[in-house]
């Protein structure tokens, strides 16, 4: 045997683990096949490996489940808490920016006006109640997020002033799709509406209904739902009567 | 967003509580300390979680996190009794040679003779069927010590399993010789 042959212990295991590159393989593949020595080194190192797995213990780990409040130390699972809140606050203000102070704008008698749903409320104050048209004409995932988020709002900023409000919602286009049953995602979210308040109406246009020659039954509209002639008309009248139109 | 992946991560870390368990048990953890240190991990693992930085490499990391487990359990506990020895009650009947279970527990006892760091690696790529480059990652050493930990670990468990590999291991000791001379 030549000690040029010599393959360490580590390059053997290497070869019978298979993490060997295709050259270093092959040339351990040819000192083992003239080198008897070699040829039983590698045999019981194969053995060895063969041995070692067949002896792996079996049995089911017990079922104790790790859950966030498990954790003695919860130090850092509050901090890590903090900082997702605050992400996830940060995250929707910069996606939906809507609270009571706001800027936005709303049509009144008196024309377009930059306003919030604070100063909307409060200039309520002497009034019997707030009258708000949301009128939505998409029905985009964003547009129907922005028109719940502001029904909610108008709603409880009104409760926590124990302001009277009236909402209706004019849906004409596509925002017509928002009201039926068939196309709409926001089912739960009207009946639950419907049902809490009976200041919130929802009202589809009759035009689109019209233009898009369909019938009611088509249509498939949520029962709550009400139908006028024309949005744009019912919206006209509105400003007339003193009520505050946001479009979405 | 962050506390999806939060909440993925955590379901990922529980389905993780068999394999960890299996290793545990490879690395001669009886059921009830197997269990106490895959406990101790998972809880780690949720502790530490913000600190993993590439999710895909949370097997390798839920490992280390065992390793250290185990690392520590045995630096609290002072073994009173030197493994070296102990030896099985070996009964060298015909009988007992070829009893498949019997030989079984004598690997699992002299892998428990294996230095912890040996141990961990040796299970690691026979028993978990882990490359080196994963071991390496998860127990956060290079893949020279992975090799070198291996050879060892594997020409010890070759000296203990003397009898059990029968005439083989004689022959070797004369191919050794030469790797002296080199």
């Amino acid at each position: 045997m030549r000690t040029s042959d010599y393959v360490s212990d580590e390059i053997l295991n290497a070869y019978i683990d298979q993490e060997l590159d295709e050259i270093e393989m092959m040339r351990v593949q040819v000192l083992v096949t003239r080198n008897p020595g070699l040829q039983r080194r590698l045999h019981v190192l194969q053995q060895l490996k063969i041995m070692v797995h067949t002896a792996k213990p079996e049995g089911s780990a017990a079922l104790i489940p790790v859950r966030i409040g498990d954790n003695k130390n919860c130090c850092s699972q509050v901090a890590f808490g903090v900082v997702t809140l605050m992400f996830a606050g940060w995250v929707m203000w910069a996606l939906f920016p809507i609270n009571e102070y706001t800027p936005m704008n709303v049509t009144t008698a008196r024309g377009l006006e930059q306003t919030t749903i604070k100063n909307l409320l409060d200039s309520a104050l002497n009034h019997a109640a707030v009258k708000v048209v949301l009128h939505i004409k998409r029905s985009d995932t964003q547009a129907g997020k922005i028109l719940f988020e502001k029904i909610d709002m108008l709603l409880s900023a009104a409760e926590r002033r124990q302001i009277a409000v009236r909402i209706e919602v004019l849906a004409n286009g596509d925002g017509l799709n928002l009201l039926r049953q068939d196309m709409s995602s926001y089912a739960k979210k009207i009946h639950a509406i419907q049902n809490q308040y009976d200041n919130v109406v929802f009202i589809a246009c009759g035009d689109t209904i019209q233009r898009r020659n369909l019938s009611l039954a088509e249509l498939n509209l949520f029962p709550e739902v009400m139908v006028v002639t024309s949005v744009n008309q019912q919206i006209d009248l509105r400003l007339t009567q003193g009520w505050n139109v946001i479009h979405v | 967003m962050l506390v999806f992946t939060r909440k993925k991560c955590q379901q990922r870390i529980e389905a993780m509580r068999p394999r960890l368990y299996s290793i545990a048990l490879s690395w001669s953890c009886g059921p009830d300390l197997a269990n106490e240190l895959v406990q101790e991990a998972l809880l780690t693992a949720l502790d530490k979680l913000s600190q993993l930085r590439d999710t895909q490499a949370l097997e390798g990391w839920l490992i280390k996190i065992l390793a250290n487990a185990h690392h520590q359990h045995l630096r609290r506990i002072k073994p009173t009794v030197n493994l070296d020895d102990i030896d099985l009650e070996y009964n060298h009947t015909p009988d007992h040679e070829v009893d498949r279970e019997y030989l079984i527990e004598r690997v699992r006892h002299a892998i428990k003779r294996l230095n912890v760091d040996q141990r961990h690696v040796l299970t690691l790529v026979d028993m978990e069927g882990m490359s080196y480059t994963e071991v390496s990652l998860a127990l956060d050493i290079r893949i020279g010590t992975v090799m070198s930990r291996l050879s060892r670990a594997r020409s010890r468990l070759r000296d203990l399993l003397y009898d059990d590999l029968h005439g083989i291991v004689r022959d070797i000791d004369n191919v050794t010789m030469i790797r002296e001379v080199t």
